[in-house]
């Protein structure tokens, strides 16, 4: 498995195959004794604009903080033991609705989808 | 991106491939009859009005009139509205699967708005910075043909990667294009790429 091909950016979804975003940055473990070791999968924007330049990830960093709350300063952080299988999608063993990734598309639903008439 | 997101929904598989194709073949056929109606009724119509260059969507009714009369006038109009109806529809959904497809959420054209909120905002928001420029008074006319010519001229990097995937045996198996397939979309992408590098300059600096 390579992964940066294989992993980074493929699909995630969840225990009921509900899409949760891609795998928007890998976090490595260092260890004394042996190769270095996949820790967590990251989610969310802050992870992906940290991708393409640290001021434009501090700015996004700040954002999420204040539009959704200190939870959302960071990525979201999801142990590399949760990882099911790694094929076209990536299987995680969780349920999405018990993390914050759709807090924005809830958000969003209740405020402004719901109220359009239609939704 | 419009029609693979339907083969994805709907579920897809290899029998509906040969509706595909009909499907397909009958309705390049009938757009691109129209299209050659269209340009032939103009030029024989219009220039029989002493029209030789089309600077207004008001002169386009002018085309129906000597046969329909008034009705050509309503017929326009109708024509005109369903398809910039279809247009807008098909161009927020497409937006909105490429955003939705690209971060990897939830997206459904069956589901209810609500049940995928940031795919349905994506399309809606769409239409409304879609009427942005027609709001702000940019000319219908010059944008249609500034709009069609960038299209053409950004075929090659929409359309060649397609041919790399319909030339891989991996994806398509026994489907993958031949020779004529293969000559026939570069000769197309090649003639509308050269066409829109002649045309943007002369749409921008005016011919």
């Amino acid at each position: 498995m390579d992964l940066v091909r294989d992993v980074l950016d493929k699909q995630l979804v969840d225990r009921k195959q509900v899409k949760m975003g891609k795998v928007d940055g890998l976090v490595l473990e260092l260890r004394d004794n042996g190769p270095p070791r996949v820790a967590f999968i990251e989610i969310g924007s802050v992870a992906l604009a940290r991708r393409i330049g640290a001021r434009l990830g501090e700015w996004v960093s700040r954002m999420g903080a204040r539009l959704g709350g200190e939870g959302h300063r960071e990525p979201y952080r999801v142990s590399w033991e949760k990882v099911r299988d790694v094929g076209v999608d990536i299987d995680l063993d969780l349920d999405v609705q018990d993390t914050p990734v759709f807090d924005w598309q809830t958000w969003l639903r209740d405020h402004v989808v719901a109220r359009i008439p239609g939704g | 991106m419009f029609y693979s997101s339907r083969a994805i929904e709907d579920k897809w598989d290899e029998s509906h491939l040969s509706v595909n194709r009909a499907v397909a073949g009958l309705g390049m056929t009938f757009g691109g009859t129209i299209a050659v109606g269209a340009l032939v009724v103009a030029a024989l119509v219009l220039r029989a009005h002493g029209i030789e260059q089309i600077d207004d969507y008001h002169q386009l009714p002018l085309m129906l009139i000597p046969v329909f009369g008034y009705w050509g006038f309503v017929l326009m109009c109708a024509s005109l509205g369903i398809a910039c109806l279809g247009a807008a529809l098909e161009i927020s959904l497409q937006q909105a699967y490429l955003v939705a497809q690209g971060f990897g959420w939830n997206w459904s054209k069956n589901a209810r708005p609500k049940n995928n909120p940031g795919f349905s905002a994506t399309y809606s928001l769409a239409v409304l910075v879609g009427a942005v420029p027609i709001a702000a008074g940019l000319d219908p006319l010059k944008l249609t043909t500034l709009s069609m010519a960038l299209t053409a001229a950004s075929l090659p990097l929409t359309v060649v990667p397609f041919l790399f995937l319909m030339n891989d045996e991996r994806y398509v198996g026994e489907y993958r294009n031949g020779l004529i397939g293969n000559t026939a979309v570069l000769f197309v992408i090649g003639l509308g790429f050269v066409l829109a590098i002649v045309t943007i300059p002369l749409e921008i600096f005016g011919s």
